[in-house]
């Protein structure tokens, strides 16, 4: 059972991961809270399915529309709502407040236009399970994990391997700096939204096969697990964020299986607390040096 | 002199706290013998004494129209325009016209209490229809019982709703009444020494659910081997619950939640390896054609139990429904985008008894006006057989059990 359970664990852990590389890619390069993640990954999902419904044509084709228009929505969210906030140099916390207000108009507009209930999700990537010993693992767990897997080698090389990571990686660091270099720090930013929203898109279409079914309120409770996640991991930091994930995902089944159900949010942000208590730049994190 | 003042305003200040008792003790006697002045002034109205006045015309409805309950605040509003719009078109208030209210609560206890202070003043409305479930009806039902302000509730089933004030009018049973006789069924459907594993959502009516079926399945002679909680709506992944169920090896899982939660449990129970021999069962709340979407071919051979209705058209015919019942569904089907359903039939119960008990007594007195609704005959209800109250404000209706066969509701035979 307790093979199963750690199984269990880490398919929940995935999906933390998944959405938290996103989540700690902005937060990497803006320094900001993104509130407005768990929304844009519920409207991810809910695109998917809905233009699949529309068109009734190839899933994967409904599947890169839906993304392209998630990235839309993230760029939407940089442009009309963060940018003007770094024009006037006002605080993170009123961009953070932005993110929440970006993410409750999501929710709404996703009850209002597409579904007040829950609906069935397909499950394309169902080819069956398989066990080892007494526990069963499913094609669909393997493939959200070898995603996150995937997802991680191609954002690291992005961030540490190309220009614009170069540019994403300097904007972090001194975003008036990298401007005097000829670094367009807007677009890096504008582009790094995208890229988020992008994830998160991936992430909702992939945990709605998963689960087999989406609602709108989906977006708000995984939101703060992955925020719990990468600030577990070390914000900022990809594999922080990932390993963040696994380890929430895993605490969280096995305290749900051999505490109590009822408190399996708690625990997560138990752990959260006691690592942030000895560890306060998370597991991952780098301890920033300020200069005077 | 001194001593005189001083005698007499001691005097007066005793006479004072005396009234002031008397008083108070004339207030508790009204509070706990609410119903017998009720009963009184519905003796009065039986004796056709006085002409029903209606002074009040509108009525209000606290609902969830936005938030995670929306849906079934949705279906509430429908009924509740269909309810006003029959009763209107068929004379009102003996030529007045009723004005609906419609208000969201968000299914939130601080906008609920909010809203529910603000109905105890507004000296036009003469009852509530609504607020959607246990935790926020029992919430607020101090207030409007206390504001003299009767409270509808069409789907309110804690076992303590109806104790807390003779103004409060549940549509539903109460959850005691219910789950005794789903456990009656289950128990024929599946027999002696079924091992049965619960799980319950963390809200008021999945704890009392669990309460109450956990002491009477082993009472019936069935074994219960496993029972935890989970959070309504944001457990999602119910794989670490099910991996300690399977390990059991259940007869019956029951869980007591809304539909999605007990289609998430079925979907991932069946990807976890669960077999068909294993029954799934859940309450009334499944009774949806969102229930039968998510997880139809799933729930194959399941017990689903409850005393909401299920408004389908494969189950309509049976001796179940009434011409009513059917009438309502068709109309509706017909006016409104979304499917009907047993939330839908509850609210409409609520509302037209209400207004026709209104009719016969009048808007300006509120015990007046609770006694007619809870007496009132030849009523025929939408969303049961037979709706009638028992000692004084229980609501009873028939309960219904439904199995899925290709992916379709049918009755089960027990």
């Amino acid at each position: 059972m307790f093979l199963q359970q750690l199984i269990n664990g880490l398919a929940l852990g995935s999906i933390y991961a998944l959405i938290a590389i996103g989540y700690s890619l902005v937060f990497g390069v803006l320094k900001l809270v993104n509130f407005a993640n768990g929304s844009i990954y519920m409207l991810g999902g809910f695109l998917s399915l809905v233009l699949f419904n529309k068109f009734q044509s190839s899933f994967l084709l409904c599947f890169a529309l839906a993304l392209i228009i998630n990235g839309l929505v993230g760029f939407c969210l940089d442009f009309f709502a963060l940018r003007r906030l770094r024009k006037t140099n006002a605080t993170r916390l009123v961009g953070l407040i932005t993110t929440m207000g970006f993410g409750t108009v999501i929710d709404n507009f996703v009850m209002l236009f597409f579904s007040n209930a829950t609906v069935p999700y397909p499950n394309i990537i169902n080819f069956g399970s398989f066990r080892i010993g007494n526990a069963i693992i499913s094609s669909t767990q393997i493939i959200i994990f070898l995603s996150v897997v995937l997802i991680l080698l191609l954002m690291s090389f992005l961030v540490y391997g190309t220009k614009i990571g170069k540019a994403m990686r300097a904007t972090s660091q001194n975003a008036d700096a990298a401007r005097l270099m000829g670094v367009n720090v807007n677009g890096v930013i504008s582009m790094t939204f995208i890229l988020s929203a992008i994830l998160a898109g991936v992430s909702g279409t992939l945990v709605g096969m998963y689960y087999q079914m989406i609602d709108f309120t989906s977006g708000f409770s995984i939101g703060m697990k992955t925020m719990a996640a990468a600030v577990l991991g070390g914000v900022g930091s990809l594999p922080g964020a990932v390993a963040g994930g696994l380890i929430i995902g895993i605490v969280e089944s096995l305290g749900a299986a051999y505490i109590s159900s009822a408190y399996r949010n708690a625990f997560a942000f138990i752990v959260l607390i006691i690592v942030v208590l000895f560890l306060p730049n998370g597991l991952f994190g780098k301890e920033k040096i300020s200069k005077v | 002199m001194k001593r005189i003042v001083a005698l007499l305003l001691t005097c007066s200040l005793l006479l004072t706290a005396l009234a002031g008792c008397g008083d108070s003790e004339k207030k508790e006697t009204a509070a706990a013998g609410g119903t017998a002045a009720s009963a009184e002034n519905n003796a009065e109205t039986n004796g056709e004494a006085e002409t029903p006045t209606y002074g009040k015309t509108k009525l209000a409805a606290p609902i969830p129209l936005t938030g995670p309950n929306s849906q079934y605040g949705i279906a509430y509003r429908n009924a509740l325009e269909m309810a006003v719009k029959e009763f209107n078109e068929n004379g009102g208030l003996n030529g007045t016209e009723v004005v609906l209210e419609v208000l969201d609560d968000q299914s939130d206890v601080t906008q609920a209490t909010n809203l529910a202070n603000q109905l105890i003043d507004d000296p036009d409305v003469f009852a509530v229809v609504g607020t959607f479930g246990s935790s926020v009806g029992m919430a607020v039902a101090p207030t409007y019982q206390e504001g003299g302000m009767p409270l509808i509730a069409p789907n309110i089933s804690h076992q303590d709703f109806p104790t807390l004030g003779d103004l409060l009018v549940p549509i539903s049973p109460t959850a005691v009444i219910e789950i005794n006789g789903v456990a009656d069924v289950l128990y024929k459907c599946t027999g002696e020494g079924t091992k049965m594993a619960i799980l319950y959502a963390t809200t008021d009516l999945g704890v009392n659910v669990n309460n109450i079926l956990s002491e009477k399945w082993p009472e019936l002679g069935g074994e219960l081997v496993y029972s935890n909680s989970f959070v309504s709506g944001e457990t999602k992944d119910f794989s670490a619950l099910l991996t300690e169920v399977i390990a059991l090896d259940p007869d019956i899982i029951y869980v007591s939640g809304e539909y999605y939660d007990v289609a998430s449990v079925i979907l991932q129970a069946r990807q976890l390896g669960v077999s068909e021999d294993v029954i799934f069962s859940g309450p009334g709340q499944c009774f949806t054609q969102e229930f039968i979407d998510l997880c139809g071919a799933e729930a194959r051979n399941g017990v689903f139990c409850g005393t909401l209705p299920a408004y389908f058209e494969d189950v309509i015919t049976t001796e179940h429904y009434s011409d009513t019942m059917v009438n309502f569904m068709n109309d509706y089907n017909e006016t409104y985008p979304e499917t009907c359903n047993g939330f839908a039939g509850n609210c409409y119960d609520g509302i037209m008894l209400t207004l026709l008990a209104a009719k016969k007594v009048g808007t300006d007195d509120a015990h007046k006006l609770v006694e007619a609704i809870l007496s009132y005959e030849d009523y025929e209800s939408v969303s049961t057989s037979h709706l009638y109250f028992t000692d004084y404000n229980y609501a009873n209706k028939e309960l219904c059990a439904y199995t899925v066969k290709d992916g379709k509701f049918a009755v089960v035979e027990y």
